[in-house]
């Protein structure tokens, strides 16, 4: 009981919740003055999305969800597809690694790389089917796959930058 | 207890969900206008300095990064302008045939197509945030007179038109959006019909011709400018690349290249044209 009673503290802490903001706001000055010049075959990678992941996957599911829906919806300020899209899709990838995380028996160095990739596949999936039920059906003829794939595999190349920031925002105040 | 933390946690997903698809809905049905289209005008000015102080920076390690990612499509385009030299230098003989047709196409489609229509010139500041839209940003908005639906050209052609607009930037969709529809028309013919984006700025999707029509390769495509159109008439847009039909088709398979390089913008006129209706 009481390690929870400590643990409840240090997420409330406002050192951590201000390290956490202050990486949704890099994470838009990243996404939307510096990668789209860094574009790989056309595709930027989503540094929300991995930044969330990687929060997630640190401090489980209800933190990155959390985390995932502010980073989503920061970035959906600067994107023409619908207000809120982002959002949903980070939220329910981030909440999916987060509980995954729990059931991870071992572990290893090149887990921040796979599960970027795969949450670089399922949150580009969720974007594109959510999108396109509320009316966004252009999303079915892009080049979605392509899309969704390069965008994974450049998300996993972050990944190793993402993980140790979210784990430096994460961490308990010093005693 | 971890059958409550749970509960809790499905709870949060579950409101967090809810919420996203509130603001979903809100967005589509204000069409990008309302309290989320000023929100999301709001943000774009608050960052506007930082984009204008970091383009220094930013815009070499772009130039440089392009270059490494599209040495292919580079090679690729010296294999072609080589082989367009020599054709030049085989075709010269017909060069006068060639420049008087060019005059004779000048006058037709006014390629001075700016006219009497005022203009704004814009920089391009930044391409798009996100991986399925194909729009630009640019250092212009609605104090410099850039409203939503404004069509945007560069010297070629028809570039896009103002998607959203804030006081100092505003975002142009690309003609090779997905969501990008212009009525247009072959240039020669001038049967009508309605360029379609598919997300590749390489390609343009020509709909709604029919099938019984000739069209030749390198036809010129031009906006239509039916009344009410958000587009003045006879802009140059693109060139037929491929038209095919099957047996049985309703209407054509035309791809047409646009004469515009979408991927290369740096300079853009705003083209200050009356905004009534739609394409």
């Amino acid at each position: 009981m009481a390690i929870v009673g400590v643990r409840r503290r240090v997420r409330r802490s406002p050192a951590r919740a201000f390290r956490l903001a202050l990486l949704v706001a890099v994470t838009v000055l990243a996404q939307t003055l510096v990668f789209p010049h860094l574009r790989v075959f056309g595709v930027v990678p989503d540094v929300g999305l991995v930044l969330a992941v990687a929060v997630a996957y640190t401090d489980g599911p209800e933190t990155g969800a959390l985390f995932g829906f502010a980073e989503g919806l920061a970035i959906d300020l600067f994107v023409n597809t619908p207000f809120g899209l982002s959002a949903f899709a980070f939220a329910v990838t981030a909440y999916l690694v987060g509980a995954l995380e729990a059931g991870l028996v071992r572990t290893s160095r090149w887990m921040p790389l796979g599960l970027a990739a795969g949450a670089g596949v399922v949150s580009g999936a969720i974007f594109v089917v959510v999108g396109a039920i509320f009316g966004q059906e252009q999303l079915f003829e892009l080049d979605s796959v392509r899309i969704v794939a390069i965008a994974a595999a450049y998300d996993a190349v972050i990944a190793p930058v993402c993980f140790p920031l979210a784990r430096w925002a994460l961490a308990p105040p010093r005693p | 207890m971890a059958s409550q933390r749970g509960k809790r946690r499905r709870t949060i997903l579950i409101l967090l969900l809810l919420t996203a698809l509130t603001l979903i809905t809100l967005d589509q049905r204000g069409d990008g206008e309302g309290v989320i289209g000023t929100v999301r005008g709001g943000a774009r000015d608050l960052l506007a300095p930082v984009q204008d102080g970091l383009r220094g920076v930013t815009d070499p390690i772009g130039d440089w990064f392009d270059g490494v990612f599209d040495a292919r499509a580079l090679k690729q385009e010296n294999e072609d302008l080589k082989r367009e030299l020599a054709e030049a230098r085989g075709e010269a003989v017909d060069g006068e045939a060639d420049r008087l047709e060019n005059e004779e196409l000048r006058d037709i489609l006014d390629l001075e197509f700016v006219g009497d229509i005022p203009t704004v010139t814009a920089e391009v500041v930044t391409a798009s945030t996100g991986n399925f839209e194909s729009t630009v940003q640019i250092d212009r908005g609605t104090d410099d007179g850039v409203t939503v639906d404004m069509p945007v050209v560069a010297g070629d052609g028809l570039v896009g038109r103002v998607s959203e607009a804030s006081g100092r930037r505003a975002t142009v969709m690309l003609i090779s959006d997905a969501n990008s529809g212009v009525g247009a028309r072959l240039a020669e013919s001038r049967i009508p019909g309605v360029l379609l984006g598919e997300g590749n700025p390489d390609e343009l999707t020509l709909e709604f011709i029919n099938p019984e029509v000739e069209i030749a390769d390198g036809e010129l495509v031009v906006t239509s400018g039916v009344q009410n159109s958000t587009f003045p008439a006879d802009l140059p847009i693109g060139r037929v690349v491929d038209a095919e039909r099957g047996r049985g088709d309703l209407q054509q398979e035309i791809v047409v290249q646009p004469l515009v390089d979408l991927r290369r913008l740096q300079f853009v006129k705003v083209l200050r044209w009356p905004t009534v209706g739609s394409a």
